[in-house]
């Protein structure tokens, strides 16, 4: 649309045309990469939120109908037969950690010498690591609305543990202070800057903000 | 090769016949795409709202369906079943392995911060919401008949973000004791 009348059909684009050109393509670019990065941390918030609601629900499920500890933990004879299916299951949240963790747990009124293994995540009750989306961390902690705790088990346990519990929460600030059986918790996920809040009480409600 | 001289006989060239034929043919190029453009995203602006009126219908049949399901367990192992000033319900449990005997729970709609949600307690403390911030409870009717055995109960709630003329959810539902005819 440039080819002047006399020149020939054949000429091709000045070098102005063409930078200016491949300028413009470049500010496109541009504009779309940093879009994208936030669309893809937003997306990957969102998995994240979706990821933490339902195994929160999954262990809510297992704790309420009993489905008995791993085959190979009665196996080894750390709990009897009989006590396959007087326990729980929860999650375990870590401050900063890009996956949170599923594990079994026991209720306090089973053996008191045993509450704190028990009833928090232990290595060796890990049933399974549940992998955040690229980029997505446990970013705050808050239990009965009280920001801080640096960890967080939420044990959802069949029959009671307390005489009006069903779900257990445990938590402990970096400087050692605990909090036990509490009602509720939050768990602040952040991508980027974006966050979003997961809230779970003991009654057994779980909804993301 | 960008000579001085050539330059001119571009800018020379913007005085073309051609020209003015091209700004038409540009002005109608925008013009239709523009239109193009405009039905595209009228498509694509309608999908997005029914979509977000589909996901507001899930959140909110979500919740009532907890309510639900909570209020039904507990009748199911609970007995003395009593509804306040019909507005709460309240019930206390059977022995079992998920219970205390003697528990006395109740279900009522918060005040304050937690207006409009439907709360639970156990033993007169640590009522919780049981339903989440974005469902607005309008109405909890509690009716008990005379045996205390049966419990009718009527919610109806809405989305936070519904719009006019979204129709809330009704729920009349009735829930018998576990233990009946003592």
């Amino acid at each position: 649309m440039f080819s002047p009348r006399h020149a020939s059909a054949t000429q091709g684009f000045t070098l102005i045309e063409v930078l200016v050109v491949l300028g413009m393509l470049g500010i496109l670019a541009g504009m779309l990469a940093i879009n994208a990065r936030g669309v893809r941390e937003t997306r990957n918030l969102d998995i994240a939120v979706d990821e933490v609601v339902s195994t929160l629900r999954q262990v809510q499920a297992w704790g309420d109908t009993g489905r008995s500890v791993p085959a190979e933990v009665v196996a080894n004879g750390d709990v009897s037969d009989a006590e396959r299916y007087d326990r729980g299951y929860g999650v375990h949240f870590d401050q900063d950690a890009t996956s949170i963790l599923v594990y079994f747990g026991f209720g306090a009124d089973r053996d008191t010498s045993r509450v704190a293994k028990h009833n928090r995540y232990d290595p060796d009750n890990l049933v399974e690591t549940v992998q955040l989306p690229r980029g997505v961390t446990v970013s705050d902690i808050s239990i009965d609305g009280v920001a801080g705790p640096n960890e967080l088990h939420v044990l959802v346990r069949r029959g009671r543990v307390r005489a009006d519990e069903e779900t257990v929460f445990l938590g402990s600030h970096s400087n050692g202070t605990s909090h036990n059986y509490r009602s509720a918790a939050e768990i602040t996920l952040a991508s980027g800057s974006l966050t979003r809040t997961v809230y779970v009480n003991k009654y057994g409600l779980i909804y993301a903000d | 090769m960008l000579t001085k001289s050539h330059i001119f006989r571009q800018l020379h060239a913007r005085h073309d016949r051609q020209r003015g034929a091209l700004l038409v043919e540009m002005l109608v190029a925008f013009g239709l795409i523009s239109l193009t453009l405009v039905v595209v995203a009228g498509t694509f602006l309608s999908t997005g709202q029914s979509s977000r009126v589909t996901q507001r219908q899930i959140e909110l049949t979500d919740s009532i369906a907890f309510v639900l399901a909570d209020v039904t367990r507990e009748a199911r192992v609970g007995e003395n079943f009593g509804d306040g000033a019909g507005a709460e319900l309240t019930l206390t449990r059977i022995a079992g392995i998920n219970n205390q005997a003697a528990d006395v729970v109740r279900y009522f709609i918060g005040t304050g911060s937690s207006a409009n949600r439907l709360m639970k307690e156990v033993n007169g403390v640590d009522d919780l919401p049981i339903t989440p911030p974005n469902t607005q409870v309008n109405s909890f009717e509690v009716d008990v008949d005379d045996t205390g055995l049966l419990v009718r109960l009527y919610i109806e709630a809405e989305h936070v973000d519904a719009e006019l003329g979204e129709t809330p959810v009704r729920v009349q539902t009735s829930v018998a004791a576990g233990r009946t005819g003592i």
